[in-house]
């Protein structure tokens, strides 16, 4: 381990375009994963939470689909859509935005379900729709807690999408694994750092973002 | 405006002959089949515009009572005529048309704490309307939020209508909430014990509005109180449930302080399980 050590330092540049290429694609993976994910997310968690379900069948249904998505590693689901879409970023993309639904969908109807049930019992009470209800009394609570869980799934990810490109799903874990392969432990050390920078430059933006959207949250909608 | 000599007790006796607002009869409720009822045999009504006060001890079953009346909680005998119209049988989707019409003023307010005074006022017009533009202040056209502030100044609040709720009073609260149901453009308001929460200065003044805005608009209203003193001057009816039953059915002005507060002073046989 010394030696591999060693022969890191110091990191080569001489592929440092190409790598930078590389990363670029695997932050657009995770975010465009994330995104997609988070927006089928919702629906799919409205209808998990058992105070927004039209029914305790489509409920189990719904909560069964969120498990599965959540208990099948995202590495299989990274060969799953190789095997189905061929090699490179759109299989990596699909694989982040059914694991994205795995976890934020357990996570966002866990929120809806810890919303006051209060007001909704109250427009319950004069007869407000299902739909209107969920608009006005269930999200404007949930959103805080959605959006942290959101911004912790473009965190997982982002790290998650490095290990996708090992399998062949495209980004920078691509060329980490050829890197390792050629013994350039050097170009390793390079495209380990350019992750490492990535993944902090996302927690300190997600963590940015979580506190601009909580204080924006105390001003009036 | 509202002016002393339109208290309850000086309406005239045209009014209490008005066609029934809220007609129950026979009316039970248990919440567990082997367990005795909360109450039974409870029969009363309210002419339409009159306002009716339900009291009793804790345990009684008001609040339940007055959920029973629109089958928020269904009863398990007995009967109740929604201005004609008997609710037992409605489908749900009838039953929330019907609600459309019928405010709620609950014990905690219930508004959105995260929302604007004047989003939370909007919101009484989904009773009525369906869809982005009563979601929010920004969305809402402009009579729609024209009307939301008439409401909220009239519950004295027009300043305040951006205010988010979650940095309003528990008095503050209370007003927006009065102002949501005047929003739904009600023809019965149930208020369950709307000022249990406030200090006594608090309950008086949104008793007071309560019944000032209700009277002016024509609106029934149906609430329950501990305070003898809110029910005698704010309900032209006084309904008292003890013991798993009526004993009390008067108008307001037949019954006096004394009698209204010997009826708290037996404890309640029966305790809600």
């Amino acid at each position: 381990m010394g030696i591999i050590v060693g022969e890191m330092i110091p990191p080569a540049t001489d592929r440092f375009f190409p790598m930078l290429d590389a990363i670029l694609v695997t932050f657009q993976m995770a975010l465009v994963g994330t995104v997609f994910g988070v927006i089928l997310s919702l629906p799919l968690a409205l209808l998990a939470a058992q105070n927004t379900t039209p029914s305790a069948f489509v409920r189990h249904l719904a909560r069964g689909l969120i498990s599965f998505f959540r208990t099948v590693p995202d590495l299989a689901w990274a060969l799953f859509f190789v095997a189905s879409v061929g090699l490179g970023p759109f299989a990596g993309t699909l694989a982040l935005l059914i694991d994205t639904i795995g976890f934020c969908g357990r996570f966002f109807a866990e929120t809806i379900e810890e919303v006051d049930a209060g007001p909704n019992d109250a427009l319950t009470a004069i007869g407000v729709r299902a739909t209107d209800r969920i608009a006005v009394a269930i999200l404007p609570s949930a959103l805080p807690g959605m959006t942290a869980s959101s911004l912790f799934a473009l965190e997982k990810s982002v790290r998650s999408s490095v290990v996708l490109g090992l399998v062949g799903a495209g980004g920078i874990g691509a060329e980490l694994a050829v890197s390792m392969e050629m013994f350039r432990y050097d170009q390793a050390a390079t495209i380990i750092l350019m992750i490492f920078i990535l993944v902090l430059a996302v927690e300190q933006l997600s963590g940015k973002t979580r506190s601009t959207l909580l204080n924006l949250r105390k001003t009036n909608v | 405006m509202y002016s002393p000599d339109k208290l309850p007790g000086d309406r005239p006796v045209a009014a209490l002959n008005a066609p029934k607002a809220v007609r129950v009869q026979d009316l039970r409720k248990q919440f567990s089949p082997a367990g005795s009822a909360i109450f039974e045999g409870i029969t009363f009504s309210i002419p339409c515009g009159a306002s009716l006060a339900i009291i009793g001890p804790n345990g009684a079953g008001k609040s339940t009572l007055l959920k029973c009346c629109v089958r928020l909680i269904e009863p398990d005998g007995g009967k109740v005529w929604i201005h004609d119209k008997q609710i037992s049988g409605l489908s749900r989707a009838k039953l929330r048309r019907l609600r459309n019409q019928i405010g709620f003023v609950f014990q905690k307010h219930q508004l959105i704490p995260e929302l604007s005074a004047l989003t939370n006022v909007l919101h009484g017009a989904l009773a009525r309307g369906t869809g982005p533009r009563y979601w929010f202040q920004a969305l809402a056209p402009l009579e729609l939020r024209q009307r939301a502030m008439h409401y909220l100044s009239q519950v004295g609040l027009s300043d305040l209508a951006i205010r988010p709720c979650s940095q309003l009073s528990g008095g503050q609260s209370q007003r927006v909430a009065i102002a949501r149901a005047l929003m739904q453009e009600p023809k019965i308001l149930l208020a369950d014990e709307p000022t249990a929460s406030l200090d006594p200065r608090a309950a008086s003044e949104i008793m007071t509005l309560l019944h000032r805005l209700t009277q002016e608009s024509g609106i029934t209203l149906m609430f329950v109180s501990h305070h003898m003193e809110h029910a005698k001057e704010y309900g032209d009816h006084i309904i008292g449930l003890k013991n798993r039953s009526l004993q009390l059915n008067r108008p307001a002005k037949s019954v006096d302080l004394r009698e209204l507060k010997s009826f708290f002073s037996e404890t309640p046989l029966y305790a809600a399980s």
